[in-house]
């Protein structure tokens, strides 16, 4: 008997539906042909890849599957079989099994997060904002200093601390600039004659103000001025023409700034000097 | 405690009603704001924001059953504009999310109590790894406990692609939970 012979009749051989003379034939060929009696053991080992070759030859990886199955799957929504069928899959999967396993593990712990303690002073805090009666306060709770060290650290934390602390560096910087011994101080010019008439420090270091800005203006339309005239192409015209307008429109405004300002040092050097404000000052005279 | 009365106590201005409702609801307007926010201090000042703005608009606020879902689109949308703003000035640091979920650990063992912060620590990072659209129907959805058709609604979105959306977002969730390391 050759193997394609025996092949033939495994199944009635595995049967035992085999004629005894037939069958004797069949077992002196499995004695002699290792491949045959390979086919016969019961306790044949199965080759660990031989499911996953079959596999990749016909449907590709159950894994697809199994991912869109996963979430009705913890959720228990499958019905037996196909419970039963990705439970099979995921004996087999360590991967899938990973997944299924970590979507177990997210079921249980989002409800939890549903809920999150905002700490302590969070109820206090919002009584207060809610409150109609500002006279009212929530009973104080005793001190305490761990209370405290939070408040503290989570000040610190807040990015609006940097821009609470550039506004205080500006406003000590302003006071330093402005102090009237400082080098910075205004001096020539309106601010000179101010002096002479004894008016407050506010008021001269406002005229120096004014002067600066002026003269910073000025040095900026010259240097328009001076790129327009080396251009001299459409656009430097319309920057020539735009400074002009611009000086125009600063020289209206200075010419204004300058009449007011002169009314306020009238007023207040007649008020410095206890006379009637309706009477026309010294510098009215000029 | 009867949320309804409550709720007609709160609008006709109760002070100890409104206490009481502050208490029953910050938990979860704390918590949403914090998973949209990722910081524990601004995610304070947004729910506080919300219960403000809910303070006053007291004669809008729902029956019993709608309260919960109004309250956490009032959040949600405060928490929209906050991440708009923010935007342009990114955070400077966050707090570690272990440390806040110990807050709510009580009644565990010390062991326990880290544990569990670990697990919850855990599922957090992998949820900031979502999409955007992920992470907020997980929120809503698995976190919040909103109904398909109220997260549809709060996010102006058809119905069959929140439904289909939800199954989308927990698989991506596992999948992150799974790369982080964090799935036991």
């Amino acid at each position: 008997m050759n193997c394609e012979t025996f092949l033939r009749i495994l199944a009635d051989y595995q049967e035992n539906a085999l004629a005894p003379e037939r069958r004797r034939e069949a077992e002196a060929h499995l004695a002699i042909c290792e491949g045959c009696r390979s086919l016969v053991q019961p306790d044949a080992p199965i080759p660990p890849d031989l499911a996953k070759g079959i596999l990749a030859r016909t449907t590709g990886s159950a894994c697809r599957r199994l991912k869109e199955q996963a979430a009705a799957h913890v959720d228990g929504e499958l019905d037996g079989l196909q419970s039963a069928l990705v439970e099979g899959h995921l004996e087999h999967c360590p991967q899938c099994a990973a997944l299924v396993s970590a979507l177990r593990e997210i079921s249980t712990v989002l409800p939890s997060l549903a809920m999150v303690d905002p700490g302590p002073i969070f109820t206090r805090d919002i009584l207060a904002a809610t409150s109609r009666n500002p006279a009212w306060q929530p009973a104080a709770e005793p001190f305490s200093w761990q209370d405290l060290g939070e408040r503290l650290v989570r000040l610190l934390r807040r990015p609006r601390i940097a821009f609470e602390a550039a506004y205080v560096g500006t406003l000590a910087g302003f006071l330093f600039v402005s102090y009237p011994g400082s080098q910075i101080s205004p001096g020539p010019g309106e601010t000179r004659r101010l002096e002479s008439l004894r008016l407050s420090a506010p008021m001269i270091r406002a005229a120096g103000m004014v002067e600066r800005t002026a003269e910073s203006a000025r040095e900026q339309l010259r240097e328009i001025h001076r790129r327009a005239r080396q251009g001299g192409t459409g656009f430097s015209k319309a920057c020539r023409h735009r400074s002009e307008v611009l000086e125009r429109r600063w020289k209206s405004l200075s010419r204004e700034l300058g009449s007011r300002f002169q009314r306020v040092v009238a007023k207040a050097q007649t008020q410095d000097d206890g006379q009637d404000p309706s009477e026309p000052g010294p510098d009215s005279r000029d | 405690m009867d949320l309804e009365r409550l709720l007609d106590l709160v609008r006709t201005g109760d002070e100890l009603a409104w206490e009481a409702f502050v208490r029953q609801f910050q938990g979860r307007v704390y918590g949403l704001a914090y998973h949209y926010a990722g910081q524990a201090e601004d995610a304070r000042d947004l729910a506080q924001e919300v219960f403000i703005r809910i303070y006053q608009n007291l004669s809008q606020v729902p029956g019993a059953e709608g309260v919960l879902p109004w309250m956490l689109r009032i959040t949600r949308n405060a928490c929209i504009d906050h991440l708009r703003r923010r935007r342009a000035r990114p955070p400077l640091w966050d707090l570690p999310v272990e440390e806040l979920f110990h807050l709510k650990a009580g009644g565990l063992s010390p062991e326990e109590q880290q544990l569990e912060a670990a697990r919850k620590g855990a599922v957090h990072r992998a949820l900031r790894e979502l999409t955007e659209l992920n992470r907020e129907v997980i929120l809503l959805k698995e976190i919040q406990g909103l109904s398909f058709e109220e997260i549809a609604s709060m996010l102006e979105v058809p119905l069959g692609t929140v439904k289909s959306r939800s199954h989308r977002a927990r698989l991506e969730l596992a999948e992150k939970l799974v790369a982080l390391g964090g799935c036991p």
